[in-house]
C-alpha cells in the first residue's frame, strides 16, 4: 500500500462526514446566541475583573473559559466580531475533534474507510457530543479534541514536546471544566499499557497536578452541596432539596447510581440525566422511532465492542500492547473518569470525554468484526454484513438527528429571544448589566433567516428527534 | 479470496454514509435554493392573524416590526370561536384562541394590552377556555384590568 492510496482513503472518509459536519458548523455559526445561561455569563464577564476567575470560590470553576469569554467580550470589536468569536469557540473545536479523530485512524483502505465513516457517526450521533453543541457553553466540546490530541500524542514516537504539550493541554480542558481530568485517566492508561511517547515522570506529573488541581477546589469550597442540581432516578427527576430530604447528606449509593448513569448513557444511549426514559416509553407503549433507532444502535455496538475488547485484551498476553488493546483501556478509564466526575447529577454532555474514545474504540470493533466477517462461509457472511449494514446506517440516522437537534436548538434560543423577554425584564430588574446585554443582543436573537429544523414528511417525523420537537 | 470479501464489507459500511452525505447534501442544497419550501418552515403567512393561526411567532414577531401594532384589532374567522363569522379581534386574544403560548408571550413583549372588552379581554378569553396556564401569564405579565370579565360574545354560537 502506498502513502498516496493512505490519503486517498482518508480523503473519501473525510468526504463522506463532511456533509453532516457541515450542516451542524453552518447551524451553529447561524444559531443565536441565548438568553438561558448565556447573558448571566455575559453578565460576569462583564463586572468581573479578568483574573477574579482564577478564585476556586465556585462549585462550576471554569477559569479558562470565563477568562477567553471574558476577552472576547470585553475586546473593543463590533458586536458582530465579537458574537462570531463566541460562535466560533464551539465550532472551531468541532472541526479540530473531527479532523484529529480521522488523522488518528489513518484509513488506509477500503474497509477501514468504511469503518471509520461508521466511528465518525457513532461519534457524531453519540448524547455526549449531540449535548455539548449549545452556543457559548463550550466547555467540554473543548476538551473532547484535547483529550483525543492527547491519546494521539501518548501513542505516537515520543519527541521532546509531548511531555509539555499533554500537561498543557491538560491545564488548558482542567480550566474548561473539571472534566478535563479524564485527561489524567488517558495518561495513565498509556502509561499502563507501555505506550511508546509516555513515561512515568509524564504519568506522575499528570496525577500530581490532578491531584493538587482537587486539593485546591476542596480547600477552598469545602462545604459541597449534596446535589448541585436536580437528578434523575429511576423513571422520575428530583430537585436538590427533593433528593436531599430523601438520600440524606452523603448518599454514597445514589452517588453511584448517578455516575453509572453517565456510562450507561455514553454506551447504552440510557438512561438520560439519570431517568430512564426509553425504557419508560417502551413500558406505556409511547417510545418514537427515535428511541428504538438509539437504543438498537447503542446496545448493539456496545456487544460487539464488548466481545472485541475480550479478544483484545486477551491476546496482550502473546502480541504485547497494540493501539487496539490500549484503546479498550482507554476507554474504560475514560468511562470511570466521567462517570466519577459526574457522581453530583447526571447529563448527557458530562459523559463527553468518553465519547471519543467509545467512537475509537467502535473503529476497531467493527474493523475486526469486518476482517473475521471475511473468513466465514457464504451465508454467514451474508448475515454478518447485513448486520454491519443496519448498525452502520442507524448510527448514520443518528448522526443526521445531531444536525437536526442544533437546528432544533436554534430555533428554541429565537423563541426564547421572543417571547422571553417581559419574563427576564421582571426578573432581572435590579440588574442593569443584565438588563443592559439584553438589550444589546435582542437584534441577534429576533433576526430574520435563522435555521429551522426539517419538517419532515409524515413516515419520516420522529425518525431523528421526538416528533412533537420537530413540528414546532 | 478474503480480498473481494474484504471489499464488499467495506462497501457494505460505506454505503450508508454515502447515502447519509447524499441526504443531508440534498435537503441543505434544497433548504438553499427553496428556504420557503413547507419543508423547512411553516407556510408563508401574510397577515398578522394568519401567523398566530399558523403559530409562526418568528414571522408573528416581523410583521409587527414591520409597523403592525400591537393593539390594533386584526380581521379573524373560526368555525367555532366566531361561529364561522368575521371578528375584529386584539392580537393577543387570538392568540389565545389559537392556544399559541409564544405568540402571546411575543406580544406582551411587544407592548399588548389587554381591555376588558369584547375581542381584547384575552385573560377573560383564557379563562373561558380553561386554558389555565395561560391565563396564569397574561396575569403576571400582562397586567389585565380590575374587574369583572365580559360576556365571551364570540364564543356564543
Amino acid at each position: 500500500m502506498t502513502s498516496t492510496d493512505r490519503g486517498a482513503w482518508l480523503a473519501i472518509a473525510a468526504l463522506v462526514v463532511s456533509p453532516v459536519v457541515a450542516a451542524i458548523c453552518l447551524t451553529l455559526w447561524n444559531t443565536p446566541v441565548p438568553i438561558s445561561e448565556a447573558v448571566a455569563l455575559l453578565e460576569d464577564v462583564s463586572r468581573k475583573p479578568r483574573l477574579d476567575f482564577l478564585v476556586p470560590d465556585t462549585s462550576y470553576y471554569r477559569p479558562i473559559f470565563h477568562i477567553v469569554l471574558s476577552t472576547i467580550w470585553n475586546a473593543d470589536l463590533s458586536l458582530d466580531a465579537r458574537l462570531a468569536a463566541i460562535r466560533l469557540l464551539q465550532i472551531v473545536p468541532v472541526v479540530a475533534l473531527v479532523g484529529l479523530f480521522l488523522l488518528h485512524l489513518r484509513p488506509r483502505s477500503l474497509l477501514e474507510a468504511g469503518a471509520a465513516a461508521a466511528a465518525m457517526a457513532v461519534l457524531i450521533g453519540s448524547p455526549g457530543f449531540r449535548d455539548n453543541l449549545e452556543i457559548p457553553l463550550s466547555y467540554t466540546i473543548v476538551g473532547m479534541p484535547l483529550a483525543l490530541a492527547v491519546w494521539h500524542l501518548l501513542v505516537a514516537p515520543p519527541r521532546w514536546w509531548h511531555t509539555p504539550a499533554v500537561l498543557a493541554m491538560l491545564v488548558i480542558a482542567l480550566g474548561f471544566k473539571e472534566q478535563g481530568l479524564a485527561i489524567v485517566a488517558l495518561v495513565v492508561a498509556a502509561w499502563a499499557t507501555r505506550a511508546q511517547g509516555t513515561t512515568r515522570a509524564q504519568a506522575v506529573s499528570a496525577v500530581l497536578l490532578a491531584a493538587g488541581y482537587v486539593a485546591v477546589r476542596l480547600a477552598w469550597h469545602s462545604r459541597m452541596a449534596t446535589f448541585e442540581q436536580a437528578i434523575g432516578f429511576g423513571f422520575s427527576e428530583l430537585d436538590p432539596p427533593t433528593a436531599t430530604a430523601r438520600f440524606g447528606s452523603f448518599p454514597a449509593a445514589i452517588y453511584a447510581y448517578t455516575a453509572l448513569a453517565t456510562v450507561a448513557n455514553v454506551v447504552f444511549s440510557e438512561p438520560t440525566s439519570g431517568i430512564f426514559s426509553i425504557v419508560a416509553a417502551i413500558t406505556r407503549g409511547t417510545t418514537e422511532r427515535w428511541q428504538f433507532i438509539q437504543l438498537a444502535s447503542s446496545v448493539g455496538l456496545t456487544v460487539l465492542m464488548a466481545l472485541w475488547g475480550v479478544a483484545a485484551i486477551s491476546r496482550v498476553r502473546h502480541e504485547g500492547w497494540t493501539d487496539e488493546s490500549r484503546s479498550v483501556v482507554a476507554l474504560v478509564l475514560t468511562l470511570a473518569a466521567c462517570g466519577a466526575l459526574s457522581f453530583n447529577y447526571s447529563r448527557d454532555r458530562l459523559g463527553g470525554m468518553a465519547t471519543p474514545f467509545y467512537a475509537l474504540a467502535a473503529y476497531y470493533a467493527l474493523r475486526a468484526c469486518a476482517r473475521r466477517a471475511a473468513t466465514l462461509q457464504p451465508w454467514r457472511l451474508r448475515a454478518a454484513a447485513a448486520g454491519l449494514l443496519l448498525l452502520a446506517g442507524l448510527w448514520h440516522v443518528r448522526a443526521i438527528g445531531t444536525a437536526e437537534a442544533v437546528k432544533v436548538t436554534a430555533l428554541r434560543n429565537q423563541i426564547e429571544w421572543l417571547t422571553g423577554l417581559p419574563q427576564r425584564t421582571r426578573e432581572f430588574a435590579d440588574r442593569p448589566v443584565y438588563l443592559s446585554i439584553l438589550g444589546t443582543l435582542r437584534a441577534q436573537g429576533t433576526a430574520e433567516s435563522r435555521p429551522r429544523p426539517t419538517n419532515y414528511p409524515t413516515a419520516l417525523m420522529g425518525l431523528f428527534s421526538p416528533a412533537n420537537v420537530q413540528s414546532q | 479470496m478474503t480480498r473481494p470479501r474484504l471489499r464488499m464489507i467495506g462497501v457494505v459500511l460505506l454505503a450508508p454514509a454515502v447515502l447519509a452525505a447524499g441526504v443531508v447534501l440534498g435537503l441543505e442544497g434544497w433548504r438553499l435554493v427553496q428556504p420557503r419550501s413547507p419543508l423547512f418552515g411553516p407556510p408563508e403567512t401574510f397577515t398578522l392573524a394568519e401567523a398566530i393561526a399558523h403559530h409562526d411567532v418568528a414571522r408573528a414577531y416581523r410583521l409587527i416590526r414591520a409597523g403592525q401594532r400591537p393593539d390594533d384589532v386584526i380581521a379573524v374567522n373560526h368555525p367555532t370561536l366566531t361561529a364561522g363569522r368575521q371578528r375584529f379581534v386584539s392580537p393577543l386574544w387570538w392568540a389565545v384562541a389559537m392556544r399559541d403560548e409564544h405568540s402571546m408571550l411575543m406580544l406582551l413583549g411587544v407592548g399588548a394590552t389587554i381591555r376588558h372588552a369584547e375581542g381584547r379581554d384575552a385573560d377573560c378569553l383564557a379563562e373561558a377556555l380553561g386554558a389555565a396556564a395561560m391565563q396564569d401569564l397574561l396575569r403576571r405579565y400582562g397586567a389585565p384590568p380590575d374587574g369583572p370579565c365580559p360576556k365571551q360574545a364570540a364564543l356564543s354560537p
